[in-house]
């Protein structure tokens, strides 16, 4: 399969299941609403390390907020629902409760009910006010620049994580322009966030590694640079390879972005795009399988 | 939608009690079983039909028409489907209402939504007293649901209330929040003396200054409160004209107290209002 001259590989992408949250940050303009968001999802590009995957969703209108005010809806995914939790209240708490005129509700009607201004009222040391409008309980927390307003509950749903496709190109400089054309078509897909810096990871890992310590190490079958030195997985002509990994509310929302991602990955002349792959383990760790070949049909 | 018309045929010499007339109470009753039905009528019990024309058939809309100041009781204790009514009801029109909506075209008498537990409750007309209070014996107000007035109110609007809405449109008598609990009460005209007299949390919204502030309750300045937007947003979805209103809320001045009850209550004022010293 050829997509614009550029070899769609015969494998698909290996995900896993993932707890997730979506949260609406809303605050007096755009620009206070994306620095309480940035920094609420910052440290958060895989749950290796950072306890969460966490992006940017997409820019809300203000009639698309709870109150009236510009926002960003944004996603929250960890392996279990007890973890979740914990990264909603540090994230929330540390980020955007202290980002001036900033408010956070809850971004989803349905699944499990979890904390979000639960617990962070306490800040108000006893002056925090409660207010239930129809069927929704939040909290106003006074702060030095008049409140911070906090849904009381947020709700956890069943989701996707490690949703991927891989960009082999010519070089660095054809591998970024396709991610970063890829990107951009991916962040008008509802339901999905791409964790990594720019949406784009360039240190793709395997399960395990030589050191004991470590649960995930590089990917040499795909690294350039030891194609002399291990069994690579590419041609003499792919200088560069660069993933984007994509975390979904529901398989539909990763299909729709892997295609649109792609595609755009594959468009336009001189491109430098010489191959799409995806990274899995085999198909024997995670229960998610997205086939590249039959989400391109 | 079915929906059952019952007009008042014959004015009820006394108090009429209609608490027994709601869409669910109804659900499935023939006319003639309605009309047999038997409604309490000052000291003695008469059959519906003496006193209501049946048309219609029993389902999510009920229509009271034609009611007049004996008729108590309108749509008390309603859990689902619409009350229309016309005409002049008398008191506790809604009590202990826990979901669905009354719509009323005329004035209501005294305690509308009394000891409410949910729905909505809209008066396209004038309320007496005691808009949201307490059932008689109970300690606590409305606690859950809306409540509009497009017209005016009586006394001690919101008594004793613990959670919900009631919104004003014209003015309210004295008292309004009298030893509230909490939720939110929004008077759109002139509020009378001693607003939010013992009120121990919750918030009463004000588009004009009192005459006078209460004593205890204590100034803390001016703000465009996030909380403002969101009423109003969740307004929109009730009435979004009256959603409108609330903007002029945007910037409010604050004023905290009742201080004799633990000062978590707070009086806003409108931008407007609140200039007008």
């Amino acid at each position: 399969m050829k997509i614009n001259g550029v070899s769609i590989d015969d494998t698909f992408a290996e995900a896993f299941p993932m707890k997730a949250t979506r949260l609406v940050v809303t605050a007096y303009n755009e620009t206070w609403a994306e620095h309480a968001a940035r920094a609420m999802t910052g440290f958060a590009t895989s749950v290796i390390a950072c306890g969460c995957e966490a992006g940017i969703e997409r820019p809300l209108k203000p009639n698309e907020t709870p109150d009236g005010r510009p926002g960003l809806a944004v996603l929250l995914f960890t392996m279990s629902n007890k973890e979740l939790g914990k990264q909603i209240q540090n994230r929330v708490g540390q980020c955007v409760l202290t980002s001036p005129t900033s408010a956070c509700f809850a971004g989803l009607d349905d699944g499990d009910p979890m904390p979000l201004g639960k617990n962070l009222r306490y800040f108000g040391d006893g002056h925090q006010i409660a207010k239930k409008l129809g069927d929704k309980r939040y909290w106003r927390v006074p702060v030095m620049d008049g409140e911070f307003v906090c849904e009381e509950m947020t709700r956890v749903v069943k989701a996707i994580g490690g949703g991927n496709f891989l960009i082999l190109a010519r070089d660095q400089a054809a591998a970024l322009a396709a991610a970063e054309r890829a990107i951009a078509a991916m962040q008008t897909v509802p339901g999905v966030i791409m964790p990594f810096p720019g949406g784009v990871v360039r240190s793709g890992s395997k399960v395990g590694s030589k050191y004991k310590t470590l649960p995930a190490s590089t990917n040499h079958l795909f690294c350039p640079t030891l194609r002399g030195a291990v069994k690579s997985e590419l041609s003499d002509d792919v200088g560069a390879v660069l993933e984007i990994v994509i975390d979904g509310l529901d398989t539909a929302s990763i299909d729709e972005a892997t295609r649109v991602g792609i595609r755009a990955a594959c468009r336009g002349r001189n491109h430098g795009v010489l191959r799409i792959s995806a990274g899995n383990y085999g198909g024997n760790l995670g229960p998610y399988h997205f086939k590249l070949r039959d989400i391109l049909k | 939608m079915t929906r059952l018309e019952l007009t008042l045929a014959t004015a009820p010499v006394g108090a009429l009690d209609l608490s027994p007339l709601t869409p669910h109470a109804l659900a499935g009753m023939t006319a003639d079983q309605i009309r047999r039905l038997r409604l309490r009528h000052g000291t003695r019990s008469t059959p519906l039909g003496d006193l209501f024309a049946v048309n219609g058939t029993a389902g999510d809309v009920l229509a009271l028409r034609g009611l007049t100041s004996g008729c108590l009781r309108a749509g008390a204790g309603l859990e689902s489907g619409t009350v229309e009514v016309t005409g002049n009801p008398g008191d506790e029109l809604g009590r202990d209402m826990r979901g669905g909506s009354i719509q009323v075209r005329g004035n209501v008498g005294d305690g509308v939504g009394l000891g409410m537990q949910g729905g909505l409750i809209r008066v396209n007309g004038s309320a007496g007293d005691r808009i949201g209070g307490m059932l008689p014996g109970a300690t606590r107000g409305m606690n859950e649901g809306t409540i509009i007035i497009t017209g005016d109110a009586g006394e001690r609007v919101g008594e004793r209330m613990r959670r919900g809405l009631i919104v004003v449109c014209g003015d309210t008598g004295g008292y309004t929040g009298d030893r509230m609990l909490a939720g939110t009460i929004i008077v759109l005209g002139a509020c009378g003396p001693h607003a939010g007299a013992g009120m121990r949390r919750g918030s009463l919204l004000l588009s004009e200054r009192p005459a006078t502030m209460p004593a205890t309750f204590n100034p803390c300045g001016a703000f465009a409160l996030t909380f403002v937007p969101l009423l109003a947003q969740h307004l929109a979805g009730i009435d979004r004209r009256l959603a409108r209103r609330i903007g002029d809320f945007a910037r409010a001045e604050r004023w905290c107290g009742d201080m004799a009850y633990g000062g978590k209550g707070e009086i806003l004022l409108a931008a407007a209002a609140a200039g007008a010293r």
